[in-house]
């Protein structure tokens, strides 16, 4: 069994080739603003690698927001065309999961703009608070009394930095990830739905 | 000798296109998931929107067009896209589409231009004849385009400003009409006559464009009215400025055809659809050059849609231009190279 996963949601472009639940090649990096070029010639020197073709990839696994509009748009295209035509299964986790990994108690906040940030908290791959909008005030509130591992972009409110393991947190996950039924319909979660933007 | 065929996407404004063209000639499938109602209740395209609509529908309308075709992907010769100019967002779905196609069933990948697709559209119903002017109006482009040759283009001359398109969305904002607005003011101007002076556009360069002026032109217009407490009829003014416009448009082209003789003179574009326009060049231009042929394209191949990106794809397929992965969304892409 041959698992893609990627992610381009946010800050990274991130690929993990599993064989079996294993780590076979990968591939994390800052890569802000740039998925769009980047993604495959980096996915393309990964399967390299791997020796795998295209034709090899039996599902695929991806995040589908939030994370930057653009961004989220990206390794979302390339999924939902791929499965579709090769008629494989396509999963997604949040972007919010894949920074928590299978950690215990774990607060993830990601930029949002505007002195906001997408949160959530997480224990071990599961949502103890959901996915939301919080302004950076309502973060610090929120932090003050708890004891838990904060990841992500800390530095926002002035907290220090802990690096993540992307690649270690996709393996963790994929057992964790939502099967889509309709790929078709698939549509990133933006979490910022004001109204002007609503899509009917 | 072996069937070309090419697959090709378009989404570089509000439409999600795919179409398979066999032979650049002949449309195999085209589909096109329109986002105008969605924009209607906007006023106009949001570009946020847009790129959410396109990858939502993208997989689909990919799906579709193969089905209509009764064709697989690994069928074709080549995949190709838009890759500009337009609305980056938009574009990007369309590309990264392109070039999963192209890397899950090895195939070469051919970026397109979006100008040259509206050109190339005209072949899909006449064979095209070098040398060539172009006259290519949208609402986003106004462009004297000169085609030595079959894959050669040469802007005589472009819009200062606004696009004519854009002008005529923004003269039917003011007059109350409902989006888009340039189509408005063609249907309410067959019913009105054009009595009222308008500013004419003037350019430094002979053969450019500028329609800023003109739009302001109406507003005073309006403005001056509802001072004097004058009325007037939209009809007229619609009928106005459709006359200023287009001869402003028609006497950069009767220049271009003076100084560059081309066998061919072909209306591309949105605003191609446009009645006034259509009837002034199949009429007039018609008549004043006899030893020009002048084709003006119908009204389904005005719109954007992938059938013409087919067209251009496989000739700029078969004049060796690919595109390599790390071919990104140009939103300023420019025709001449
Ligand atoms: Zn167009």
């Amino acid at each position: 069994m041959k698992t893609l996963c990627m992610d381009s949601a946010h800050k990274h472009l991130i690929f993990v080739l599993l064989e079996d639940g294993n780590v076979v090649a990968s591939l994390a990096q800052e890569c802000w603003k740039r998925q769009s070029e980047t993604l495959f010639p980096a996915l393309i020197a990964l399967m390299e690698e791997a020796h795998w073709k295209a034709d090899d990839i039996d599902e695929v696994v991806i995040t589908d927001g939030p994370g930057s509009y653009t961004g989220v748009r990206i390794a979302m295209t390339v999924a939902k065309v791929l499965c579709t035509r090769k008629h494989i299964p396509l999963y997604c986790i949040s972007t919010l999961q894949l920074y928590a990994g299978m950690h215990p108690h774990t607060f993830v906040m990601l930029d949002a703009r505007s002195s906001r940030a997408y949160t959530a908290l997480l224990d071990e791959g599961k949502f103890l608070l959901d996915e939301g909008i919080m302004t950076l005030d309502e973060v610090k509130a929120y932090l003050k009394d708890k004891d838990v591992r904060v990841v992500g972009e800390t530095e926002l409110i002035d907290l220090a930095h802990e690096d993540v393991d992307f690649v270690e947190n996709f393996q963790a996950l994929r057992p964790l990830a939502r099967r889509i039924d309709n790929v078709h319909t698939l549509t990133p979660r933006y979490l910022k739905e004001n109204d002007a933007y609503l899509v009917k | 000798m072996k069937d070309t065929y090419i697959l090709a996407i378009e989404s570089s404004c509000d439409e999600t296109a795919v179409a398979i063209i066999k032979n650049a000639k002949e449309i195999v499938a085209n589909v096109v998931a329109t986002q105008i109602d969605v924009h209607k209740d906007f006023g106009g395209v949001i570009p946020e929107v847009a790129s959410r609509i396109h990858v939502e529908n993208i997989s689909m309308v990919i799906e579709e067009a193969l089905k209509k075709a009764n064709m697989d992907v690994a069928d074709m010769d080549a995949i190709a896209v838009t890759q500009g100019p337009g609305l980056v967002g938009s574009l990007h779905v369309g590309v990264q589409a392109a070039k999963t196609l192209a890397w899950a069933y090895d195939k070469p990948l051919v970026p397109v231009h979006h100008i040259a697709g509206h050109i190339y559209a005209n072949q899909l119903i006449t064979e095209l004849a070098f040398p060539l002017l172009a006259l290519v109006v949208s609402g986003g482009h106004t462009e004297l385009v000169y085609m030595k040759d079959e894959w050669s283009f040469e802007i005589l001359g472009t819009t200062q400003d606004d696009a004519i398109g854009e002008a005529g969305d923004k003269v039917g904002r003011v007059l109350g009409l409902p989006y888009p607005g340039g189509v408005y003011v063609d249907k309410i101007a067959k019913d009105g006559k054009a009595i009222y002076t308008l500013a004419k556009p003037k350019t430094e360069n002979e053969l450019d464009f500028s329609f800023s002026g003109l739009k302001s032109s109406v507003l005073q217009f309006i403005d001056r009215c509802k001072r004097k407490n004058e009325t007037f009829l939209p009809e007229d003014l619609a009928a106005s400025y459709q006359e200023t416009a287009f001869e402003a448009l028609l006497e950069r082209a009767r220049k271009a055809l003076e100084l560059y003789h081309p066998k061919q003179m072909l209306l591309a574009g949105g605003v191609a659809a446009n009645s006034c326009l259509r009837k002034k060049i199949s009429e007039d231009m018609a008549k004043a050059y006899p030893e020009v042929t002048f084709i003006i394209p119908p009204l389904s191949c005005c719109t954007d849609n992938a059938a013409m990106i087919g067209v251009a794809g496989t000739i700029a397929y078969q004049h060796g231009e690919r595109g390599d992965f790390a071919l990104t969304a140009d939103p300023g892409m420019e025709l001449e190279r």
